[in-house]
């Protein structure tokens, strides 16, 4: 089963429209999902989540259509996180922990409690005096707390320092170690992604340019660097985006089936390849 | 939608408690405007923790849990009722009270009209707030805060003879604040979805 599905989903807001969207993100497997800031990212996890409704195409999670009655009980075994933790300020971790309770059927608050202590939380501290880190932290417990089939995670790692986004993606990693458990995450700080995720999915300006396993990419794309004579020699086809490196140089993400087999690239990144290709569609 | 007003407990308690000062002050003199003012002012609650909700943007974190739009509407109308029915009853706990010492008893008769003018106040803005969030619906608000305050001016002489009064006036406050709640919660509910 998968645990997305996204069928030429489209939604218009006017200048900016998520176009012809499709994206599968199989049961048991991580999907990052990358692009600019007014890609769509967050836009996809609403329409997702049913709080928004497409123009057209259609949205599955956890094998039900996201706009039939059923769908909410399925929100039961979803753990969200929003790019802002949106709790009113005047509540406590304590305080919402009980709201929590009232709102999910399988809320543990042994497992509530615990990640308050792991991460460090004040119970009885207003959410407005909470650092941006602490506020994702919450949100973070929260969506671990209900027992969820899928977490749902919209640039949950940033405001974190480097430690605790460490362990927070170990978290994250625990998670999908059910067979069942699945993540989609989208996030501007790539190299967590390159760590965490089986496939990347990447928006630019509402269209998706690629889902595609995350081996798989950082096989078939390598960076070329050289001199800019070297770089027309090869065909057109197997370059995606070049940059000048200074110097009279240019580096390159090349498509290494198309380049010669003698040609020496440099190993790939997700930003790399993130990057360029921006860089490229401009 | 239990925890939907628990959550605008939580927000409101603050608020709250200035709120159980000013209602004990003006609880203790037994006069009708006094209780149709408190129980009014309480029905303006839902509308601080509605405040608060827009504020932290919490409706887009709660259409991503398992609420139903229903839940989210109908939960601001019983915190509104649910803090009418307190204001009444604290109330008349301090008149009582105040009774044993001045020798007046409390009007319920009174207490009943307020708890009626302040459904009908809460059928009447609640639509309006949740289709143009708090700031916006806060001039319609005002304006029905308004009418309501002189149709008490005009009522409250009326109400302090409510014993006295024709059936016609104590059968159409409940039937006002009834078919007023049946008619607005489904307008709601509708804007709601719009929004």
């Amino acid at each position: 089963m998968n645990a997305i599905e996204l069928n030429h989903i489209c939604k218009s807001f006017g200048e900016f429209a998520i176009r012809d969207l499709s994206l599968t993100v199989p049961s048991g497997t991580i999907c990052g999902l990358v692009g600019e800031n007014g890609a769509g990212k967050s836009t996809t996890i609403r329409l997702l989540m049913n709080a928004l409704r497409p123009d057209g195409g259609t949205a599955r999670v956890l094998g039900v259509d996201v706009s039939s009655p059923e769908f909410r009980a399925v929100k039961e075994d979803v753990g969200v996180v929003l790019d802002e933790a949106y709790y009113p300020e005047t509540l406590t971790a304590v305080q919402v922990g009980k709201v929590m309770a009232g709102t999910y059927k399988r809320w543990d608050q042994g497992t509530y409690d615990g990640y308050l202590r792991r991460f460090d939380l004040p119970g009885k501290k207003p959410f407005k005096d909470f650092s941006r880190g602490m506020k994702m932290k919450l949100s973070i417990a929260v969506a671990l707390s209900h027992q969820p089939k899928l977490l749902i995670l919209d640039e949950a790692t940033s405001g974190l320092d480097p430690i605790v986004r460490d362990e927070v993606l170990e978290i994250f990693n625990e998670f999908t170690r059910e067979e069942d458990h699945s993540i989609l995450i989208s996030s501007h700080i790539l190299s967590d992604l390159e760590k965490l995720c089986d496939y990347i999915a990447f928006l630019h300006r509402g269209q998706l340019l690629f889902c595609d396993e995350k081996d798989q990419l950082l096989e078939t794309y390598g960076v070329f660097a050289g001199t800019a004579e070297q770089l027309e020699s090869l065909r057109e086809e197997a370059i995606l985006g070049r940059e000048s490196s200074g110097y009279g140089g240019v580096r390159a993400l090349v498509r290494r089936e198309e380049v010669p087999a003698g040609l020496e690239l440099e190993r790939a990144t997700v930003e790399d390849i993130i990057l360029f290709m921006v860089k490229g569609a401009k | 939608m239990k925890a939907l007003v628990q959550k605008d407990f939580y927000v409101i308690w603050k608020q709250m408690r200035m709120f159980v000062l000013v209602l004990a002050l003006l609880s203790m003199v037994n006069s009708a405007f006094n209780t149709v003012f408190l129980v009014v002012w309480c029905s303006m609650l839902p509308y601080t923790a509605m405040a608060y909700d827009e504020r932290s943007h919490w409706n887009q974190l709660a259409a991503m849990m398992p609420y139903s739009k229903r839940d989210i509407v109908l939960s601001k109308y019983v915190l509104g009722w649910l803090c009418m029915a307190a204001s009444g009853v604290f109330c008349l706990a301090v008149q009582a009270a105040a009774g044993i010492v001045s020798g007046s008893a409390p009007s319920v008769p009174t207490l009943l009209a307020s708890l009626c003018l302040g459904i009908i106040t809460l059928d009447i803005t609640l639509p309006a707030v949740l289709r143009f969030g708090v700031e916006r619906g806060r001039m319609i608000f005002m304006v029905v805060i308004f009418g309501v305050a002189i149709s008490i001016g005009i009522l409250v002489d009326m109400v302090d003879e409510l014993p006295s009064l024709p059936v016609p006036l104590v059968v159409l406050l409940p039937l006002g604040a009834a078919a007023g709640t049946a008619l607005s919660i489904p307008l709601s509910m509708k804007l709601y979805k719009e929004n």
